[in-house]
């Protein structure tokens, strides 16, 4: 087998906790909590729901579905702490224990290491969470369905068969190159401090940004001229720290347009703009931020080829 | 004797101000078991980290035709090591340890490695967590050993170890895994455990280069005699590197003064390596 796929193996061995555990563990109790939800809202309502017209019934399906949308925030929020606990501390922990000494014994060079650690934070973490949040979708739905038949209602029919569905489903998943986009600069800077430091990583990723951006921050509504350098001080320190969760464009972007064209508006909350990503690609400082996130990670990977220790 | 597997040449490294390694060059044979033999502090480390490409230097190094500091990933599939501070990681277990060398290493060799674990008390699903720290050696060791690598660099191995697995750790070493196509590179303060198995010797002190020989050189160059009473000031004459008075006998070691001399002052014997390297050393403390 490439020694590549032996490399993630290690990371999964290593970290199976974090990246399937807990978005395992969270979509179960999301599940559970959408489910109870429907279950004391609407288990009445749904025998008028038979005898009502079937534009009522059509809309009342559709939000349905859309509403189950919601699971993304809460996956996602979960996908982004995995990946901030695995990405700081990755590096470090190899270097804390030794056993740094032991991977460098065989032959396997930075890059393939250091590229193993950023394929799973930009391939397998967001696959898993993808299939946690499409799961948490679908056995919700079923459950809905299952809830609606005992009041002789089938609905199983009109849920599974919308194209709404499949087009919001289509959708959560083609946002996965925006993430890597987004995810970029958080993973570079991840990378780079944990291979670099002596101690407590995550103080590092998560400190520095804020106490750098936030006295010029202040700075920035005292003295008027401060305002521009603010600026950038805050978007680097937001990108640095918000770019592990998908989504993290509603916090940079807040003015992303709103797609009425789609079922998009109908999806509540968060959501809602974390399925608007595709807007995102067309920002260039997107691309800039993605290039120092790979620049960074190059980094990491000369920094490891001497730094074996802490 | 065969091609030269290590070459070093001016190695020179500074930590900040202070001096590690001293412009040292030698060159090792095929074949050969040899002790890097130093106090704490002595440079050993930072010699061996070189050796390994983990740390950058000055002057010319030749492991095995790389240069460690540009050919890293080539010559980590010639060698091996165990580091003084390494450890396996304590989520691995032994099943898993085996699987991975197995899938990265091409020169590893799966049922030899499941032959020496055949003989120690590891399980398959057994975390390092849960093992003894003699368990996590041999577990490591068998990794190692299990390799067909040219040269084995071990620092510090036993380290910590209780006699029985220190004895058996070298046991292993020599039985199993040395032949003549192999180098063994053993870096250790503790200079009891390996001198009967080491072939050559080198002492590092202070960054630089004390004494790089093999046994044979060594047994001929150095003679303990114990002086008769009435010879001492003969025998300081010839200028011993040591001198020592147990239970009221002296006893003198000396560097490349003839047999035929030495033979008339007193009982001679060939110095063990432990007194030699007191003898050396004794002024770093």
């Amino acid at each position: 087998m490439n020694t590549f796929i032996w490399c993630l193996r290690r990371e999964l061995w290593e970290h199976w906790t974090l990246l399937l555990g807990l978005p395992v563990v969270l979509a179960a109790m999301v599940t559970i909590q959408i489910t109870a939800d429907f279950y004391f809202q609407f288990s009445d309502a749904i025998v008028l729901l038979v005898a009502a017209p079937a534009e009522t019934r059509a809309a009342f399906t559709l939000s349905l579905i859309t509403t189950k949308f919601a699971a993304l925030v809460f996956m996602q929020l979960a996908l982004g702490l995995s990946i901030l606990f695995y990405g700081s501390s990755t590096l470090y922990d190899d270097r804390r224990d030794g056993s740094n000494f032991f991977w460098k014994s065989l032959p396997l060079s930075d890059a393939k290491m250091v590229g193993a650690k950023v394929a799973i934070v930009l391939v397998i973490a967001p696959l898993i969470s993808i299939i946690c949040t499409l799961i948490v979708i679908g056995v919700s739905l079923l459950a809905v369905g299952e809830i609606a038949a005992f009041s002789g209602l089938n609905a199983f029919g009109a849920l599974f068969a919308s194209a709404t569905l499949y087009g919001l489903i289509a959708k959560t998943i083609s946002l996965w190159p925006v993430f890597v986009l987004t995810t970029l600069p958080a993973l570079g800077w991840m990378l780079a401090v944990s291979a670099l430091v002596k101690k407590r990583p995550l103080i590092w990723i998560v400190g520095l940004p804020i106490i750098i951006a936030l006295p010029i921050s202040f700075l920035k509504s005292v003295v008027e001229r401060a305002s521009s350098f603010a600026w950038v001080a805050e978007d680097v320190a937001t990108r640095l720290l918000m770019g592990v969760s998908p989504g993290s464009w509603v916090v940079l972007r807040p003015s992303l347009s709103a797609d009425t064209s789609s079922p998009i508006k109908n999806v509540p909350g968060a959501a809602q703009y974390i399925l608007q990503g595709w807007q995102i690609p067309t920002f260039a400082d997107y691309w800039m931020a993605a290039a120092i996130g790979l620049a960074l990670i190059f980094l990491a990977i000369r920094i490891r080829r001497w730094r074996v220790d802490v | 004797m065969s091609a030269a597997i290590i070459t070093a040449t001016n190695i020179t490294k500074h930590y900040g101000k202070k001096l590690a390694l001293d412009n040292i060059s030698f060159s090792l044979p095929a074949g050969r078991i040899v002790g890097l033999i130093g106090p704490n502090g002595s440079g050993k480390t930072t010699l061996i980290k070189a050796l390994l490409g983990l740390a950058p230097f000055k002057g010319e190094l030749d492991v095995l035709g790389f240069d460690p500091r540009t050919q890293r990933d080539a010559l980590m599939h010639e060698v091996s090591f165990i580091a003084d501070v390494a450890i396996l990681p304590r989520w691995l277990n032994v099943k898993n340890a085996v699987d991975f060398v197995e899938g990265v290493h091409p020169k590893f060799s799966r049922s030899k490695c499941e032959a020496y674990i055949a003989n120690t008390k590891l399980q398959p699903n057994m975390k390092v967590s849960q093992m003894s720290k003699g368990m996590v050696v041999q577990l490591h060791l068998a990794l190692v050993m299990a390799i067909d690598a040219k040269l084995l660099v071990l620092d510090e191995p036993t380290l910590g170890l209780d006699i029985l697995y220190r004895r058996q750790f070298y046991q292993n070493l020599l039985e199993d895994y040395f032949d003549h196509n192999r180098t063994i590179l053993i870096a250790t303060h503790q200079v009891e455990e390996i001198e009967n198995i080491l072939t050559d010797l080198i002492f590092i002190r202070d960054g630089k280069l004390a004494l790089n020989a093999s046994l044979e050189e060594i047994n001929a160059r150095f003679i303990e005699v114990q002086v008769a009473p009435q010879n001492m000031e003969v025998a300081r004459a010839q200028k011993p590197i040591d001198e020592r008075t147990q239970l009221g006998k002296t006893t003198m070691l000396f560097d490349g003064v003839h047999l035929g001399i030495l033979e008339k002052l007193g009982e001679c014997r060939n110095s063990n390596i432990v007194d030699l390297f007191i003898a050396t050393m004794k002024d770093t403390i």
